[in-house]
């Protein structure tokens, strides 16, 4: 079987580079403070109230902290996101990149949910984690189906 | 794995017939729709803390009795092995009057225990202090509680003093819950419950502070509870182990684990609680000997430099 991979436009290599830099830049500054809570700054009084969440039971999952496991996640995102990643024709990896960032999607709509339903506090960093996750699904479902001839073509650039 | 071919134009023919942008606005929407609706969800309900009761809710026999009946086996299989969960002991005070308690007619070595329910790490704490102490007496009308939900550690399940007796040939037991874990809108903290006696205060103003207790580094953790002061032989400030161990948790569930001396929360608590025990025995002139002369209580004692 043939599949083919479609190039991108330079905007959604360059915007999903940079927004994975920006999300590890969060991830490592959560897990730091994850281990290290005094190295936490953020309000703490509220409906903001970063160290209520980054302690709750919620801040595991299945044994291993959130933090960790958003790390690792941008960590490979920014390898999948790379312009090098961008440029190569592995379908696979291009599938990869958009199943990681729609599985990513769904386990931040978790973590929102234990936010406002558990554990009733917003943590800012995570928020902005989010925004990250969120802002790359949109940029990588306005690109990858096209990349990847699900979808009939669309003038992207 | 499938053959892949680039092209290098993004315009290529139609598959399926759907226009590019479907995925991008079903995204959107989904997202969208579910946040807004946990908000709307959130908005719409009452806050949790609003609804707790202050009522107080005794503990049940069989938790109780896992409670104050952990295996000797246990105690002596974990020693003070914590590997998940590091834990810090009493520290030694010398030099200090003795602070006893007349029970019956004889001065027994008293106890203090000063904390408040909303408190996470008083909630950690209680865990290991009545386990050691149920090795030297027996608590009674012990109370379910759990830390408070605002608060780091929220929601850390425990028990509370506030009601609790305790008896024992060998110590005296004295405890304060100074709050509860409901929050008052009033005052922006948590509703009071157990006044400090003029002694306790003393205590507390004296030696729970930087010049006694070891661990601060600053003259801003004076006062920090849990305090508990072992007959000015001991002094205990914070919790000896991260509340963070207990999360997620319930009462039935770590007690029902207390038996199992592989479980890491098991082995945070029973270390805690043999390091309390060997300072209770430097207190009872290590008695009893069945709980003093024990391999726990041993390497505890090792561990905190007691001879």
């Amino acid at each position: 079987m043939s599949r083919t991979v479609e190039s991108v436009p330079r905007w959604a290599v360059v915007t999903t580079f940079v927004l994975s830099i920006i999300g590890l830049g969060f991830s490592i500054y959560l897990t730091i403070t994850h281990f290290q809570p005094h190295a936490l700054v953020c309000a703490d009084t509220g409906t903001i109230n970063c160290a209520k969440v980054t302690t709750s039971a919620q801040s595991y999952f299945l044994g291993i902290p959130v933090a960790i496991l958003g790390l690792f996640n941008f960590v490979v995102l920014l390898g999948l996101n790379s312009p090098w990643a961008w440029r190569a024709k592995n379908y696979w990896l291009h599938v990869a990149r958009f199943a990681l960032s729609v599985v990513g999607m769904g386990f931040v709509l978790w973590l929102i949910y234990a936010e406002i339903m558990i554990i009733g506090n917003i943590c800012l960093y995570c928020t902005g984690v989010h925004i990250v996750t969120f802002a790359l699904l949109i940029v990588l479902t306005r690109v990858t189906p096209t990349q990847l001839g699900w979808v009939a073509s669309a003038p992207l650039e | 794995m499938a053959n892949a071919t680039a092209s290098k134009k993004a315009q290529t023919p139609a598959k399926g017939g759907r226009p590019a942008g479907l995925f991008t606005w079903i995204a959107v929407g989904v997202v969208l729709v579910i946040v807004v609706g946990l908000v709307v969800i959130k908005m719409t309900s009452g806050s949790p803390a609003a609804k707790a009761s202050t009522t107080f809710e005794a503990v049940d026999a069989t938790t109780m009795s896992q409670l104050t009946s952990v295996p000797t086996s246990v105690f002596n299989t974990v020693g003070v092995t914590s590997p998940v969960a590091p834990i810090s002991g009493p520290s030694p005070l010398s030099g200090q009057p003795a602070l006893t308690k007349t029970v019956n007619g004889k001065a027994l070595p008293l106890i203090q225990y000063v904390g408040a329910e909303y408190c996470p790490y008083c909630a950690a704490e209680r865990w290991s202090t009545i386990i050691a102490l149920s090795r030297f007496g027996t608590f009674s009308n012990l109370g379910f509680a759990q830390s408070g939900a605002s608060d780091v550690y929220p929601s850390t399940k425990t028990f509370t003093f506030r009601q609790a007796t305790y008896t024992s040939p060998y110590v005296a037991f004295s405890a304060a819950e100074t709050f509860t874990s409901i929050p008052d809108p009033a005052t922006n903290f948590y509703f009071p419950l157990q006044k400090l006696t003029a002694a306790q205060t003393a205590l507390v103003k004296k030696y729970d502070t930087m010049q006694y207790i070891p661990t601060f580094t600053s003259t801003q953790e004076n006062g920090s509870i849990p305090f508990i002061d072992m007959a000015n032989k001991f002094l205990s400030a914070g919790a000896s182990f991260t509340p963070a161990t207990l999360a997620g948790l319930t009462q039935g569930q770590i007690a029902s684990a207390l038996s199992d001396p592989t479980n890491p929360v098991t082995q945070a608590i029973i270390a805690s609680a043999n390091e309390q025990s060997a300072a209770i025995c430097v207190l009872t002139n290590n008695k009893p000997a069945s709980v003093c002369s024990s391999a726990g209580v041993k390497a505890a004692k090792k561990a905190l430099n007691i001879k």
